[in-house]
């Protein structure tokens, strides 16, 4: 397959020395498998410490994994002399979520989105960079360009910055960008504006997109009809269609999440349903067994779960790490 | 006989600088129902946080009442407070043991070189009344404690000696929730509870809220952004725009009839797991700068239905059914009527 991006058999280890000799290990990303197709969106969902940030920043090369491997276009990344590696740099691009602390208060907008053009383009005339970047901005819908151009990061609101990102990592024509959490911060009635701009340029310049995000509903509105992982600690527990998952998730954690997810109607939500989960707490990724991540706190669980090694199986048009498939129940949606 | 446990009266707020002033809350009427839920959206910048902070007696310098009341009736028979006018030695009393709050970021709340104890030990020591023993207090700190963390589903014998760092968020966010009930207040603020956390925490965290309303009878007023948190949990919903508010009525009514433009624009723009979301548009234009103000109506420019009157004329708050909206669209009505 053409895939932009794929991991194979991933761990990431994150070591931390306490004392003189003792050493305290997280298994922060565990056997996870990944790919992105050119021009997908592809949704990563999960709580807060899972490893959804760590996987964003795999992709885009910002870290090593400890064991497995990343491939870029069929080419293990880490192999590349300095050319390809380049154009690695160039093709997979990174939105953060703090726009603030993304951009440099110190340079103005046309500064910032300056240097990676010019980092990457020598040869172009400055007059040809000015043109470049004019067209970014107003891809982005910073209209006219020339006001914007000349501010500092403090100066623009939270969703202006959002975009000033969005033009810079476009710069570069990128194959695939990684966007980590990117409206969180924003005020909500200018968040559907910022996912909008995401699907018009997943849609007209053909940009894969990672979505990482711990919002559902988001998640199911830019990336609808196409792909979902959904995470826990570390691993990734069920991936799918996002419509099929979101209607008929088969994996306990998956439930869980769908029936903690607010619905902004107040007759539906009154009638929502307790989680089928237990304890409140996500459990700790330090001491984690040989067997199911979920094994504590989920419901279903048997011996067989703590210990045993779990296999992706197959379920409906999705694949799920669960022992017991075909005895989980079938998760009825709030109406 | 007076339902309301807390009516805030024409409040006007604003925050002076050198060469302006920034009006915050405008002429802002809100009554809350004892023993309610109550829910203030609005975007940041809405005056949200002013209008709390205004309840507490606790606005940040250089903000300032500039006219207007916090009226506070501490029981049915009505005896009312006026919460600006109160002596330091009234405010201690009534900060915490009537009206507590549980501040936006729970994280950034507590003290990280005390322990739960020894805040909970503090809190409690600032505000006990009359002559007590040391030991005697000591007793009854662990005696509140052990009930409020109790409530909130947290090991009382591990949490204690534990320093913030050792908890994770969701804990700290729960041990904030008990700190609010140390001292039995009648209200409960809370400001953005359950942001940073994830989903399955936050509903956890709303259902020990709605056990506490309902067993307890606290009235609870939740000021967020977050229009899936107020379907789910509030019972009235007050929306603010830019110092104003905009619309209130119950919730059901609120969602159902979306009076305000800006009320049915959030609703609209919140994307759902459930529901088909191509009918989903963003609000046009972006949040106004308070120290410009448009004229007239502050979210005309924004307004799909805006019409002549709206940019010359500041809309009134006018009731239709029980259901309070702000906006020109309703005024003909209210000529009838």
């Amino acid at each position: 397959m053409n895939e932009i991006i794929e991991l194979k058999k991933l761990h990431v280890v994150f070591s931390k020395r306490v004392g003189l000799f003792r050493e305290r290990r997280f298994h922060v990303l565990k056997n996870v498998d990944f790919f992105v197709r050119p021009g997908e969106i592809i949704a990563v969902v999960g709580e807060s410490g899972c490893g959804k940030t760590t996987l964003g920043r795999i992709v885009t090369g910002l870290l090593k994994p400890t064991k497995g491997e990343v491939l870029f276009e069929g080419k293990p990344i880490y192999g590349f002399l300095n050319a390809d590696f380049a154009n690695f740099r160039q093709s997979v691009q990174f939105i953060q979520q703090d726009s603030y602390a993304a951009l440099n208060p110190v340079r103005t907008i046309y500064q910032s989105l300056r240097a990676p053009i010019i980092r990457h383009h020598r040869k172009m005339k400055n007059d040809e960079v000015d043109r470049r970047i004019d067209e970014l901005m107003t891809f982005v819908g910073l209209n006219p360009p020339e006001q914007f151009l000349v501010k500092y990061p403090h100066q623009l609101s939270g969703g202006q910055r959002q975009r000033v990102l969005m033009a810079r990592a476009l710069s570069l024509n990128p194959k695939l960008i990684v966007a980590d959490e990117p409206v969180s911060m924003i005020d909500v009635s200018l968040r559907l504006s910022i996912l909008n701009l995401m699907s018009e340029l997943n849609k007209k310049l053909n940009i894969a997109f990672i979505y990482i995000t711990h919002d559902l509903a988001t998640a199911k509105y830019i990336a609808n009809d196409q792909r979902i992982a959904v995470m826990y600690l570390g691993e990734i527990v069920e991936v799918g269609n996002i419509n099929d998952i979101l209607t008929n998730p088969r994996h306990p954690y998956t439930q869980a999440l769908l029936s903690a997810v607010p619905i902004p109607d107040p007759i539906v939500a009154a009638r929502q349903k307790d989680i089928p989960i237990k304890g409140m707490n996500i459990a700790s990724i330090e001491n984690r067994t040989t067997g199911c991540s979920f094994f504590e706190r989920c419901p279903y669980a048997r011996e067989k779960c703590q210990h045993e090694q779990v296999p992706v199986v197959k379920s409906g048009n999705a694949q799920i790490r669960c022992h017991y498939e075909k005895e989980i129940p079938i998760w009825v949606k709030p109406q | 006989m007076n339902d309301d446990i807390l009516l805030i009266k024409n409040l006007v707020i604003e925050y002076e600088l050198k060469r302006y002033s920034i009006r915050a809350i405008d002429d802002v009427t809100m009554a809350f129902k004892r023993g309610s839920i109550t829910a203030i959206v609005g975007e940041s910048g809405s005056g949200k946080t002013t209008l709390a902070s205004a309840i507490l007696e606790v606005i940040s310098s250089p903000g300032r009442i500039i006219s207007g009341d916090v009226l506070y009736f501490q029981n049915a028979q009505g005896f009312e407070t006026k919460i600006n006018n109160l002596k330091p030695k009234q405010l201690n009393h009534y900060r915490w043991q009537e009206c507590s709050m549980v501040f936006q970021g729970a994280q950034s709340s507590l003290n990280p070189v005390m322990t739960i104890y020894e805040q909970f030990y503090e809190t409690m020591m600032v505000h006990a009344t009359g002559n007590i023993q040391k030991g005697e207090l000591k007793e009854k700190v662990l005696r509140r404690a052990k009930e409020v963390l109790e409530i909130v589903n947290l090991d009382v014998d591990r949490i204690m000696p534990m320093y913030p760092h050792e908890l994770s968020g969701g804990m700290k966010q729960r041990v904030m929730i008990a700190f609010s009930l140390l001292l039995n207040p009648k209200i409960i603020i809370l400001d953005e509870p359950t942001t940073a956390l994830d989903v399955i925490t936050q509903d956890s965290i709303f259902k020990i809220l709605k056990n506490i309303n309902r067993d307890m009878g606290v009235t609870m007023i939740l000021l967020t952004h977050d229009m899936g948190v107020v379907a789910k949990f509030a019972d009235f919903v007050g929306v603010m725009y830019a110092g104003k508010l905009v619309e209130y009525a119950d919730t059901k009514s609120v969602f159902g009839k979306r009076l305000h433009p800006y009320t049915n624009g959030l609703i609209s723009a919140t994307p759902s797991i459930i529901a088909d979301n191509s009918s989903l548009k963003p609000i046009e234009g972006v949040p106004p700068d308070l120290l410009a103000l448009p004229s007239g109506c502050p979210f005309h420019p924004r307004c799909p239905q805006a019409f002549s009157k709206c940019p010359l004329l500041k809309p009134k708050l006018i009731e239709l059914n029980n259901h309070l909206v702000s906006c020109h669209l309703y005024d003909k009505e209210e000529t009838k009527a």
